[in-house]
């Protein structure tokens, strides 16, 4: 083993830094980029402004936590779906990107994403800190059991592969027995797809009468799925492949696999703060969350997307930040105990349909002649959820009925379900100087979705 | 349980003392590579060191690297003849 091989850390300039340095290092590149935002993204220019917010108005982390407005992914998706070129929030011309992809569109659309050459190499970079931490180096391998398709997921792990130096061996193309077969005759280090996969791969070797324990594979690493993060499907994972580690990631679709765990404790990630700044809000005032023990909306700003920028951007993943993580590992990043904990969206159960606020307004604004202001209305009446979508006209005098008529067939068509819908005439709804209250709720604590919290509490 | 602080402003950041110095180094590599970059006498070699740039601005980024947020940042990239 040559002497890098034999260091602690993938980067201990940064990963073992103080805290004080390591904000200092995030307030100088936030403060960066949203001047290069503002200055060659439409999308970003229009949010500031709207704000009344200028670069140069940005320079504490007081000014960055009440000051600059938060982005979500509607804005995304609705420059995307006005933009000649189908993509949002775009900083960069066509002419710099080297790939793009778009994320899974569990929220209800698909969201295109660019990266330039050097954008994927940074974003692969993240992967490195926790791999190199569980002990794997430039001579190990990592096979991957996914076609290279338009989903950005596993597409990270494979730059991540290539900056940490591994040999790389593709399953793309191959049947279930085809891999289980290439598996056992490569014998990979790493063996990277979803938890449901990597546990039908055991099964279909059980089949054949071959037994995936005998590939030797070290580690089994992937995402797409919550699996990992789950202390029952890892002990299967683990129990069926005979492997010694079951590598932990989160992952946000915008800014890829920004969470990584150490080896000292598999049930939590650290933010890879090398790729991003991460901190949690209060979902209901977007407070900055200010106790350990708290949880969280988990708020990000990537450092590996400039053609596309993600500033201080909803995840909409609730979380516990702890900012001084004392549990042996020496990193000194940021540790999310439990990873993803919940959900902040608010979900419904509309005759059976799971109906997310999320989706809801991604629909909104699709509907030619309402305005950008509404509110949705979550009630229990008979022991059934209810939602009432109000919304405002876009003009002065428009026709409520139709408009309501238009809004409910566009929910139902997208939905499969009902929404019950009221137009308002232009200017009806309340304004609000800071965070815009769109969602009220009012069911009793028992009677909205148990947010388990992941049993980490 | 730890209190999680609202962070401070504080003086530019400093990694250490040899963090430091290599980063001082690289940015005077980098200096010359973009330089070379710009008189490249081919696409072959213009291109090979465009990608060798956004290796080495991995690197900046890993030794607290602020200047600029990515390679070609500050102007348009230098476009191989």
């Amino acid at each position: 083993m040559t002497a890098p091989e034999k260091a602690r850390f993938w980067n201990a300039p940064t990963q073992t830094a103080p805290r004080e340095t390591l904000d200092a290092l995030h307030l100088e590149r936030i403060r960066h980029l949203v001047g290069w935002a503002y200055e060659n993204s439409p999308l970003h220019r229009r949010i500031y402004d709207a704000a009344g917010v200028k670069p140069a108005d940005i320079r504490t982390w007081d000014d960055y936590h009440h000051k600059l407005p938060f982005t979500d992914k509607p804005h995304y998706v609705a420059d995307q779906e006005a933009s000649a070129d189908g993509f949002g929030g775009i900083a960069r011309g066509p002419e710099t990107w080297q790939q793009y992809f778009h994320t899974t569109g569990t929220t209800g659309r698909f969201l295109n994403e660019a990266f330039t050459h050097y954008e994927l190499h940074k974003a692969g970079s993240q992967y490195c800190y926790g791999m190199w931490d569980h002990g794997i180096r430039p001579s190990d391998s990592m096979y991957f059991c996914f076609d290279f398709g338009m989903w950005i997921g596993l597409w990270s792990f494979y730059w991540g592969a290539r900056n940490l130096g591994l040999t790389i061996v593709s399953g793309g193309g191959a049947t279930g027995v085809q891999r289980v077969r290439q598996i056992l005759e490569r014998r990979p280090t790493v063996v990277c797809g979803t938890p449901t996969y990597l546990l039908h791969l055991a099964e279909v070797a059980k089949r054949e009468g071959l037994d995936v324990r005998d590939a030797g594979v070290r580690m089994l690493a992937g995402g797409g799925e919550a699996g990992f993060s789950i202390p029952a499907t890892r002990d299967q994972l683990k129990r069926a492949w005979g492997a010694e580690q079951v590598y932990d990631a989160y992952g946000v679709g915008e800014a890829l696999f920004i969470g990584q765990s150490c080896n000292e404790w598999g049930g939590g990630v650290h933010v890879i703060e090398d790729v991003c700044h991460s901190y949690s809000v209060d979902p209901a005032s977007g407070e900055p969350v200010t106790s350990s023990d708290a949880v969280g909306e988990h708020v990000l700003t990537s450092y590996t997307h400039f053609a596309q920028p993600f500033i201080k951007y909803r995840t909409h993943d609730l979380v516990r930040i702890d900012d001084a993580p004392d549990h042996g590992c020496g990193w000194t990043w940021k540790h999310m105990p439990g990873t993803v904990l919940g959900r902040a969206d608010f979900m419904v159960t509309i005759r059976g349909v799971n109906v997310y606020p999320t989706a809801v307004e991604n629909l909104v604004g699709e509907v030619a002649g309402l305005s950008n202001h509404y509110e949705l209305h979550i009630s229990r009446v008979d022991g059934m959820d209810r939602m009432l979508v109000k919304v405002e006209a876009a003009t002065p005098g428009a026709e409520a009925a139709d408009l309501g008529r238009a809004l409910g067939g566009h929910l139902r068509e997208s939905l499969g379900v009902r929404l019950e819908t009221e137009v308002l005439p232009s200017g009806a709804l309340p304004r609000y100087e800071l965070k815009t209250k769109r969602i009220f709720d009012s069911r009793s604590v028992d009677e909205r979705p148990t947010v388990t919290l992941g049993g980490n509490l | 349980m730890t209190t999680v602080q609202t962070p401070a402003q504080a003086a530019p950041p400093v990694l250490g003392f040899l963090p430091d110095l290599q980063r001082e180094r690289l940015v005077a590599l980098r200096a010359g590579l973009l330089s070379e970059q710009a008189a490249a006498v081919s696409p072959a070699v213009g291109r090979a060191l465009e990608m060798a740039d956004a290796y080495l601005f991995l690197a900046l980024g890993y030794l607290g690297h602020t200047d600029e947020l990515f390679p070609g940042e500050s102007g348009p990239e230098a476009s191989p003849p």
